[in-house]
């Protein structure tokens, strides 16, 4: 079967497994940023957390994927909930180390004068340091939708759908069409997430700078 | 069947798996970091090659292993040959960044004192560049290796023996020993070969200070 009459026969499954495959990545993303967020500024603002923490989540980031994925069905069984827990767990690294090192950055001058201002903790927290720490934490998140779209890809492995269905049948068949349908959109995500997400950061770098 | 009795009747075959999957990290490494250094080095050198490497380099960043692996299929073929292209991409390109932004960012009053001191250009490369830019380039490597772990265990479904083959037999069977196994001893590999590499790195910044 050529690639055009493929197409025309699959495009609606091509485009739910698309749309099932966003979904699972940003579901995956929003979750890991609600506790990675916390868990950023929780290193920030406690040091001796900070290296538990990180250390935690960057063995997780060194798991390979699809281990992680294999450790999931003897902890949680298949289907959609354990592979967003995977994917969320993957996620956790680039948020908490960016959202760390952002706050981190902050110069101790500027720090001085909210003091200096009145400015309690929370204020201070919430309306000087993050703030300037945005372009940094972006850029994790960024990493994270990222690494989430590729990841998403072996969801398929544990039954929870997505355009790694496509990619795997045509593996396992031999049949191009499959993998060619299967593998251009997971591309055409990543990198669209990939460069729209770069042009937000460095818009919001340049009015951090200017302001 | 327990644990024990899974681990005691597939001994040699796990540890035929491990082996392989240990092999072929380590000459994908070694390929990886020769070709990365050349090229990291060539793209500081050559603004024709930065030019033309750095958004090649940007796009592959962003593409998922598994798609790398899917596409080189219809190219390569199955077997070690097919995960060829997912395995180079993946461990070249973070040696490559790092060399070249480690030699980049070199003190140039060092580098200009090393000239004024007439060294040739090749040894102020060897003797002074790259020694300085040292624990950046090994950080590149360890991150290099640890994906190249992760895409190792991916080749195991086009066909290339590896701890990810315990793993992909696991899901297809719904076993959970092989799943564990095979999960546990490349999530430990991986591990084990980042902490090494933390460490060496830890070395070469104490060296250098």
């Amino acid at each position: 079967m050529n690639l055009l009459s493929f197409f025309a026969y699959n495009w609606e499954r091509i485009i739910d497994l698309t749309l099932g495959h966003v979904v699972l990545s940003l579901c995956s993303v929003g979750i890991a940023l609600v506790a990675g967020l916390p868990l950023g500024v929780l290193c920030h603002c406690c040091r001796p957390l900070a290296a538990l923490i990180l250390g935690l989540t960057s063995i997780i980031y060194t798991i390979p994927t699809l281990a992680l994925f294999g450790l999931m069905i003897p902890l949680l069984g298949i289907g959609i909930v354990p592979a967003i827990v995977a994917v969320v767990l993957y996620s956790l690294l680039p948020i908490v180390q960016n959202t760390y090192a952002g706050l981190a950055a902050v110069q101790p001058d500027i720090r001085e004068a909210a003091t200096g201002l009145g400015m309690g903790f929370g204020a201070k927290l919430l309306r000087v340091e993050v703030p300037l720490a945005l372009p940094v934490v972006f850029a994790g998140i960024r990493v994270a939708v990222v690494n989430a779209v590729g990841m998403a890809t072996l969801a398929s492995l544990i039954g929870a759908g997505g355009l790694g269905d496509l990619i795997f049948r045509g593996i396992s068949t031999v049949s191009w069409p499959f993998v060619i349908f299967g593998s251009l959109p997971v591309l055409a995500l990543a990198l669209l997430a990939d460069l729209g997400l770069k042009a937000v950061e460095q818009r919001l770098a340049l009015r951090t700078a200017t302001s | 069947m327990t644990l024990g009795a899974y681990l005691h009747a597939n001994a040699v075959d796990i540890a035929y798996f491990a082996g392989q999957h240990i092999l072929l990290f380590l000459l994908s490494l070694a390929a990886a970091a020769a070709i990365g250094l050349a090229l990291g080095i060539a793209v500081v050198r050559l603004r024709l090659a930065a030019n033309i490497a750095v958004p090649i380099v940007n796009v592959l960043q962003a593409c998922p292993e598994i798609v790398l692996l899917a596409i080189s299929i219809p190219l390569l073929g199955i077997g070690f040959k097919g995960a060829l292209i997912p395995l180079l991409v993946k461990g070249v390109l973070p040696i490559l960044r790092n060399t070249s932004s480690g030699i980049a960012g070199v003190d140039p009053r060092i580098v200009e004192a090393a000239r004024g001191l007439g060294l040739p250009p090749a040894r102020i490369l060897f003797r002074v560049e790259l020694p300085a830019a040292l624990p950046i380039i090994i950080s590149g490597v360890r991150i290099a290796a640890v994906m190249l772990i992760s895409v190792l265990t991916l080749t195991a479904y086009i066909g290339v023996d590896s701890l990810g083959t315990l793993i992909v037999r696991g899901i297809a069977r719904m076993d959970p020993h092989p799943l564990l196994v095979g999960s546990l001893l490349t999530a430990a590999l991986a591990i084990a070969v980042n902490y090494a590499l933390v460490a060496a790195e830890r070395v070469a910044a104490r060296h250098l200070a």
